[in-house]
């Protein structure tokens, strides 16, 4: 399936550099970008791993959250990837690019709802 | 004695009640017979009894039900022995391929049935094989009972590979991490460091113990009339907690707005689970089962596992009963490049430690973790000391702290429900993906087995936890734990040691079996064929190791070079390991790759009725990573 989500990164600001080695910060207007594709995002996603903690289908674990269908906020999301605050390891630009996490937060968004377990 | 070297076993015929005392004797005995006219009887070739049958009375005075082996030379008399003299019962001989899998099976049969089976092993090669598995019990505080053979005397080896297989100090290899050895040098030697080791095994701090077996002590002949003295076990009562200690923690309990108990290695016996209900139940305080054993019920309103981490930031007092961690447990740690610490505990929150561990604590190996900041420590056995704990509190109890205690476990109740509905929600997303969710696999085998008396033996970790999230554990033998020292390659023969436990009560013994454990000894899955031991194993195969998969993403990632070279070394593919086939291979019924979710249910209905006619089954379950 190939779902296209705009993803709105000018409007969450998301400055696509480092301000020192290691650290980003998320600005207002940094950048405008394209909206995300759901489909390269599946890829992207299992591409750079984040399904190792996620799950493939972003459904969670006890090692990372569930991400989808309804994600955090996307400069959350943006910021939560980029400078995490917890265990995660951080996603500097380098080896995942701003258009990348779009396609990625159009995946996470476009996960179907949950199957309702029988009573 | 043709040549005219004395044969020490044949001289010590003459004196062989004695003779079990051994060294001194055989030595002044030899000089004296190099010296003596050469006029031998004609050499004696055989012996209706020796050294090994007195052992095998040790071993069963004990009351050891199995014992677990890959055969060696350095105990061939023993070995000997125990199938024929011994009649092979009680204990029975367990065919092992690996030492490894003959002391994880005794880990596993010890936490299911509460007492130790033996193990025999080479004091050498076959140590060596077992070390990684002797160290899981060590940190699982697990009695395990190791006998190794050895041939200290060196004109007594047989040129070649008795030398390469005789050691000095064979217990040396595991000391800093078993609880007690011995060498004995005679057959009451033995008897007494035998009956010894077990009563230490087995009183809390438990542990593995090791016993050498001589092998000139086993094989050299004895009279028919000897009768070894074996001293009567008693086992020791548990180390309690101090009584004025204990009472002040029941005054702290009950003072307390939030007190929160959180439990590890606490409940050995149903005893311990049900002295924990009393006191959870008697405070109406939250209970936080961290898993190293069956401590607390899953679906009883007090267990706030599901919601560790909210349930102690709002504690104001902790108390940790067999805490592996307590320093983990009330702080977090960051795994960034700048390593950080922060406590999760609000400013003044009380802490309590209850726990025999630092009873039986060593320098060497760090398995005691950070050294945590408490306000009071009770040195005991905390299922010793849970019923005392009880009472204190039960007498404290006023009919205003009756009210108030009450509507707390409304409260908790209501978090407890709450987070189960949570857990229902999130299992069943990714419900119809493929590879299998961890979720979906789980539900698929609570529903197979839910009307079963069932027994989980595996470690929860790796498949997130969620049968502890979903299903409903009520009894002692639903859950043991994991290896301890997460040492890989335990979860296979440890549940095939439950299982084996589990056999004589009809139990359905399951586990969920990460495909990197299966692979460091699958060769018990043989064993549990061979001894017709009834399991189900239900294969969590994500094809890699995949918490070093996720160390690895980690380290990438903080280079900043991305993930994409991480699966090499990591991951288990390429080929893909058709675990069906390999255990076909080994005599066990199996079915897969079970790649679709919609095939697992009549998949788990076929191989449990396998189980049911007292065999192994394996079924391989292409997973999601965690």
């Amino acid at each position: 399936m190939t779902r296209r989500i705009a993803v709105g990164i000018a409007a969450a600001a998301l400055l696509a550099g480092p301000a020192k080695a290691g650290h980003y910060v998320v600005t207002a207007g940094a950048q405008q970008a394209k909206p995300g594709d759901a489909e390269r995002g599946r890829e992207t996603f299992l591409r750079v791993g984040c399904y190792q903690c996620h799950g493939r289908q972003a459904q969670g674990a006890s090692t990372g959250p569930r991400l989808g269908p309804d994600p955090l906020p996307l400069a959350a999301f943006m910021r939560a990837v980029r400078t995490p605050r917890n265990e995660m390891p951080p996603y500097g630009v380098r080896i995942l690019s701003d258009a990348d996490l779009a396609d990625v937060y159009a995946f996470v968004t476009a996960r179907p709802r949950p199957h309702e377990l029988p009573r | 004695m043709a040549d005219g070297r004395v044969d020490r076993r044949t001289f010590l015929k003459h004196t062989a009640g004695a003779a079990a005392g051994g060294a001194t004797l055989g030595g002044a005995a030899s000089a004296s017979a190099q010296t003596a006219p050469q006029q031998p009887d004609p050499e004696q070739l055989t012996t209706d009894r020796c050294g090994a049958d007195c052992m095998v009375d040790v071993l069963k005075a004990i009351g050891f039900d199995y014992i677990c082996a890959n055969p060696g030379s350095s105990f061939r008399a023993l070995h000997e022995s125990l199938v024929n003299y011994g009649g092979n019962s009680r204990p029975e001989l367990i065919t092992c391929c690996h030492e490894e899998s003959s002391v994880a099976m005794a880990h596993g049969f010890a936490k299911i049935e509460g007492k130790p089976i033996a193990v025999l092993a080479h004091g050498t090669v076959g140590l060596q094989h077992a070390a990684m598995a002797v160290y899981n019990a060590s940190c699982d505080r697990v009695p395990v009972y190791i006998i190794v053979g050895n041939t200290l005397d060196a004109t007594e080896r047989r040129p070649g590979v008795e030398w390469t297989h005789s050691v000095q100090d064979a217990a040396s290899l595991v000391r800093d991490f078993s609880k007690w050895d011995d060498t004995p040098i005679s057959l009451e030697h033995f008897a007494e460091s035998a009956v010894r080791a077990y009563a230490l095994a087995t009183t809390p701090p438990m542990g593995p113990v090791l016993i050498v077996a001589d092998s000139e002590l086993q094989e050299r002949p004895v009279e028919a009339a000897y009768k070894l003295r074996i001293p009567k076990l008693t086992s020791s009562a548990a180390p309690q907690g101090d009584l004025a200690a204990v009472q002040e923690v029941a005054k702290l309990l009950v003072a307390a707005t939030n007190p929160v108990i959180v439990a590890d290695r606490a409940a050995r016996t149903p005893a311990a689970l049900a002295s924990l209900v009393a006191l959870a139940e008697a405070l109406q305080a939250a209970v936080i089962d961290q898993g190293g054993r069956m401590n607390f019920p899953s679906r009883h309103p007090l267990n706030q596992s599901g919601q560790a981490r909210a349930t102690l930031a709002d504690a104001d007092l902790v108390v940790g009963l067999e805490l592996t961690d307590f320093w983990g447990t009330v702080n977090t740690y960051r795994d960034q490049l700048h390593r950080t610490a922060r406590s999760t505990l609000k400013s003044g929150a009380k802490t309590v430690s209850i726990s025999g561990r630092d009873l039986g604590i060593k320098a060497n190996y760090q398995d005691f973790q950070r050294f945590p900041e408490l306000d009071l420590t009770i040195a005991g056995d905390a299922e010793a000391t849970l019923p005392s704990l009880v009472e204190a509190v039960k007498r404290l109890v006023t009919a205003d702290r009756r009210r108030v205690f009450d509507e707390r476990g409304k409260q908790l109740g209501d978090a407890s429900r709450n987070a189960y509905e949570r857990a229902r929600r999130d299992a069943g997303y990714g419900w119809d993906a493929s590879p299998v969710t961890t979720a979906r696999l789980s539900i698929e085998l609570w529903e197979a087995i839910r009307n079963e008396d069932w027994s989980l033996a595996s470690y929860l970790n790796p498949v997130s936890g969620w049968p502890m999230r979903l299903w409903t554990f009520e009894k002692h033998y639903q859950f043991i734990g994991g290896s301890g020292g997460s040492g890989i390659g335990y979860t296979a023969p440890a549940s095939v040691g439950a299982a084996l436990a589990n056999k004589r009560h009809g139990r359905l013994t399951v586990t969920i079996q990460p495909d990197g454990d299966l692979m460091y000894a699958p060769g018990v899955l043989w064993t549990a064929a061979h001894h017709r031991i009834p399991l189900l194993m239900v294969m969590h195969n994500n094809r890699a190791y995949h918490q070093e998969l996720m160390h690895l993403q980690r380290m990438a990632n903080r280079h900043n070079r991305g993930v994409e070279r991480a699966h090499i070394g990591t991951t288990i593919t390429d080929p893909n390991i058709d675990y069906a086939k390999m255990a076909q291979g080994l005599g066990v019924y199996a079915e897969g790759p079970i790649e679709k979710p919609a095939d697992l249910g009549p998949a788990l209905k076929r191989a449990i009725a396998v189980v049911k006619r007292g065999e192994p089954a394996l079924l391989d379950v292409v997973t999601e990573p965690r």
